[in-house]
């Protein structure tokens, strides 16, 4: 079927909550991001910051016993899933959202061999193909050899068994892969290969990716677009190249000169002062006020919409340091 | 001047249940100087753990000697060698692992304290000051679990330092921690170095923080020390080959080009 090019998936203003030990834990805060077919958009944040339930609430994968959405929708090639019941979003697992983890064996069957789960994954998806051409098809894509068919998973090493799981996924044929830090678990130079093939099947496949990771060299190498979060809220977005080289919020600067790893003239590291924010008891207005030196009046009381990062880009970022046309940073004082 | 700590021609096999041999480490050479800084970099399996356990005497070695402070560990008798071994302490990845969940931190703290003649109290509300639990004090009646993942490792690291260790074994103590949190660990390490005069040796996956924190590096593959020398030179200017390889994979980040504009939150 011929897919009009649009948004695969669209998370408008979701707010997500917890309930965890009689306390409500604010997961996701309004937080809206968009993925267009074909592109490859990287989502960073550091634990707790909401972007694992973003992924998960983005197939529906959010336990329904502790978790609600609060407000707010996810639209998935267009159709409203937010009150989706679990029945209507299986079907749209796998075909057109399908998704990889950070722990292939969890998610692959430990006692059944290879092959018969990717054939698996092709039999529900497109039982119109001819099914080992296709099971052959699909390693080749991964760059498995064929006799990983009849190992299980625990005999295989942990880059192949991220591309077991990759097969299977695209055994679905995606429209949009969801990667919820696929090479984190796995050694650099594994890592280097599972991007490189990630990068290689979008090409190939002209699939869209929404790669999810607290490495930022990562997201950097492999997507065109970024969005950044915090606590629960999308803090920045924009092109990969605005974002990294022009970061607009506070954080984000924070997080880019901690994570370059250079001591400076003391030779100490950059850091970000305090402590993560805790999800349970949110302050008001921006949730970043806390850590930042940079904070107004107006940051305590709520969180801007968007501005303009003026960074010549199509770059937005949620602070109020851009407000106004032309102050930017001096408004706080600085540079 | 001898060094402090030196692995002399250490090899260790281990037996898989399958009754195949993995030679986790190969006749190694690696020693630590007196307020050196030496980074152990490789990927998992390359041994760099299992030599980071025989240094601190956790692993005992099929071959070759632990020196420490001129005294060959292999050689002490089990009283001396608990004593000796406390000028050596070691800092896990996975604080909430290796601090006693049923424990608060004053009792931690008064266990590595333990025979010591100061106050036992006050040293360690001076221990955990420094390690930036401040106000110390307020810390002490707390629990593992009622702090933070940065906060944790803080608190390990006061307990490694409670006994004035002169060489400090970290085995990936930053793996757990997010980007913001890392800055923090390692300038407390930094901070501690400069005044107390302590060695690291930091066995770490990470090459850009090998990288800048290191003064040394040596690079493990298969059991092997394949390259070593200054951490700067080795790990901008690789010579051999897996080195080269290792350092290519690393996802570079440039520096962003307003970071001067903005100083987030110093």
């Amino acid at each position: 079927m011929a897919v009009q090019p649009g948004n695969i998936l669209e998370i408008d203003a979701l707010s997500v909550t917890y309930r965890v030990r009689g306390k409500t834990v604010r997961a996701m805060n309004a937080a809206s991001l968009t993925v267009r077919d074909g592109e490859a958009v990287g989502l960073v944040g550091e634990s707790g910051s909401g972007k694992s339930t973003l992924a998960r609430v983005s197939l529906g994968l959010i336990p329904r016993k502790i978790a609600r959405i609060e407000s707010g929708r996810i639209l998935i090639a267009g159709r409203d899933a937010t009150r989706f019941s679990e029945t209507e979003w299986e079907s749209l697992r796998g075909d057109p959202v399908a998704m990889v983890f950070q722990d292939p064996l969890t998610y692959l069957n430990p006692v059944m061999r290879v092959g018969p789960q990717i054939a698996e994954s092709v039999r529900r998806h497109t039982p119109e193909l001819p099914l080992d051409q296709r099971v052959e098809e699909l390693l080749e894509l991964v760059k498995l050899p064929s006799v990983v068919t009849r190992a299980y998973p625990h005999e295989l090493s942990g880059g192949m068994r991220q591309r077991a799981l990759l097969a299977v996924a695209l055994g679905c044929r995606p429209r949009l892969l969801i990667a919820d830090e696929p090479t984190t678990a796995l050694d650099v130079t594994t890592q280097a290969e599972i991007l490189a093939l990630l990068k290689d099947l979008r090409r190939r496949l002209g699939m869209a990716m929404l790669l999810i990771s607290h490495d930022l060299g990562i997201v950097a190498s492999a997507c065109e677009r970024i969005y950044v979060m915090y606590a629960g809220h999308t803090i920045e977005w924009g092109g990969a190249g605005a974002v990294f080289q022009t970061p607009a919020h506070p954080y984000t600067v924070g997080l880019l000169r901690a994570a370059h790893a250079v001591r400076n003239a003391e030779g100490r590291f950059a850091t970000i002062a305090g402590d993560p924010p805790n999800l349970a008891e949110l302050p008001p207005g921006c949730p970043f006020v806390p850590r930042c030196s940079h904070a107004l009046a107006e940051c305590s009381r709520d969180m801007p919409e968007r501005f303009d990062a003026r960074s010549g880009d199509p770059h937005s970022v949620r602070c109020w340091l851009y407000e106004k046309p032309g102050l930017g940073f001096d408004r706080a004082g600085t540079g | 001047m001898e060094p402090l700590l030196a692995l002399q021609n250490v090899s260790k096999t281990f037996r898989r249940s399958g009754g195949s041999v993995v030679h986790a480490v190969r006749g190694v050479d690696l020693e630590v100087g007196y307020g050196e800084t030496l980074a152990l970099v490789g990927e998992s399996g390359s041994g760099k753990s299992t030599l980071g356990r025989i240094a601190l005497g956790l692993l005992k070695p099929d071959q070759g000697r632990v020196m420490l402070a001129g005294k060959c560990l292999n050689e002490l008798p089990p009283d001396e060698l608990r004593l000796a071994r406390t000028a050596m302490q070691p800092i896990f990845q996975d604080a909430t692992a290796s601090l006693n969940p049923r424990r608060s931190a004053r009792e931690l703290m008064a266990q590595a304290l333990r025979g010591r003649p100061q106050a036992i109290e006050q040293r360690a509300i001076a221990l955990l000051d420094s390690v930036g639990l401040r106000p110390g004090a307020e810390y002490l009646p707390r629990y593992p679990h009622e702090l933070s993942g940065g906060q944790r490792q803080r608190l390990a690291i006061a307990r490694a330092l409670a006994v004035e260790p002169k060489l400090v074994i970290a085995d990936e103590p930053l793996s757990g921690a997010d980007v913001s949190i890392r800055g923090q660990i390692l300038n407390l390490l930094i901070g501690i170095k400069e005044e107390r005069g302590v060695a690291y040796l930091m066995i770490t996956h990470d090459i850009s923080i090998a990288r800048a924190f290191a003064d040394r590096v040596a690079v493990m593959m298969q059991g092997e020390i394949v390259e070593t020398g200054p951490a700067k030179e080795v790990l901008s200017a690789p010579r051999h080959s897996y080195t080269k390889q290792l350092v290519a994979a690393v996802p570079m980040l440039d520096a962003p080009v307003n970071a001067g504009a903005l100083e987030a939150g110093d």
